[in-house]
């Protein structure tokens, strides 16, 4: 009898597609990729673009079309690249964990986050206060000495981004 | 021009505030422009008057440090020497990102205490409210820098 055979043929393919996730990562890939300490999604309250308030203090926004949420699950189950440094891109985006035991997650860069310089940060705050380029905008952001022009016209385009307008 | 907001822990009137910078800074008072952000905003207008070089906007937040202060700076400064002399001269406690770990995130902080010592701490990130409260280890770190001696002229 040749059963030997014809079974080892039948079963190969079967091993190979049980190693292949649906991300092309392999189970010793998911767990390499794997946070090793718990992370938490960063709080759209914080860091979404229609949120924006004059307290904030974030470094980058994330725009409407952004699921951090998804994201940081993907990233919990291996499915992120690892950077180093508790980084990890998922979805062409780049998330870091905070140094906090509750290992929150912030939106470093990629797509659908805007990074922002502090001067940036600020005009966007104001624009954002004053519902766009309105006249009442341009006046505080003329009298900001640490606002250049170049940072105006960045926020601008950030704040036409918004879903979100009263 | 150099621009950051830093945070201090406690209350502190303007006028004492530009003292503080005016001393950390080698210059005279009258150097120091000053505003708070509620007068700004009402009516819109230069920081500066002719001969001013530093410029504080001040408003103030919830939190553990709730008064913010805004730096605006003409000349360059060394920054981290004049913001240990701002909290040794006021004895107040200050949070900067200006030096720090991690430039991109958003809750780690330079802590300068009274003291001149910069320590790294971390605010909490669980709140959807922005106010600057720090991480339960941070504050332990916070309670023990605020009692460390503060020695006169160091």
């Amino acid at each position: 009898m040749n059963a030997g055979i014809p079974i080892q043929l039948r079963q190969a393919p079967e091993v190979r597609i049980a190693l292949v996730t649906t991300r092309g990562r392999t189970p010793k890939e998911l767990e390499a990729n794997k946070p090793k300490q718990q992370i938490l999604a960063p709080l759209p309250a914080r860091h979404a673009l229609d949120a924006l308030t004059r307290k904030s203090r974030i470094k980058s926004v994330v725009l409407p079309s952004v699921n951090m949420v998804e994201d940081t699950d993907l990233i919990r189950r291996g499915y992120g690249a690892y950077l180093g440094n508790d980084r990890w891109r998922i979805n062409g985006r780049v998330y870091a964990r905070e140094g906090t035991p509750q290992g929150r997650l912030f939106p470093e860069r990629g797509d659908g986050i805007v990074t922002l310089t502090r001067s940036e940060l600020k005009a966007l705050i104001t624009l954002v206060k004053y519902n766009g380029s309105t006249e009442l905008a341009a006046q505080e952001l003329w009298y900001s000495d640490d606002i250049s022009h170049q940072d105006i016209e960045t926020a601008r385009k950030t704040c036409d981004l918004r879903t979100k307008k009263p | 021009m150099f621009a950051t907001t830093i945070y201090l822990d406690k209350p502190i009137p303007l006028h004492r505030l530009a003292e503080a910078f005016a001393a950390a800074a080698g210059a005279s008072v009258d150097r120091v422009a000053t505003i708070t952000r509620s007068d700004f905003e009402r009516s819109p207008h230069r920081w500066f008057a002719d001969g001013q070089t530093i410029g504080l906007q001040i408003w103030e937040e919830g939190g553990d440090f709730s008064l913010a202060v805004e730096l605006l700076s003409r000349d360059q400064i060394a920054f981290p020497d004049l913001l240990a002399g701002v909290t040794r001269t006021l004895g107040a406690t200050a949070l900067t990102d200006v030096f720090g770990v991690d430039p991109s995130s958003d809750s780690a902080w330079t802590m300068v205490t009274p003291d001149g010592a910069a320590t790294t701490v971390y605010t909490n990130t669980d709140d959807e409210e922005p106010d600057l409260v720090l991480s339960p280890e941070s504050r332990k770190i916070y309670t023990a820098r605020r009692q460390a001696p503060v020695i006169p002229g160091n």
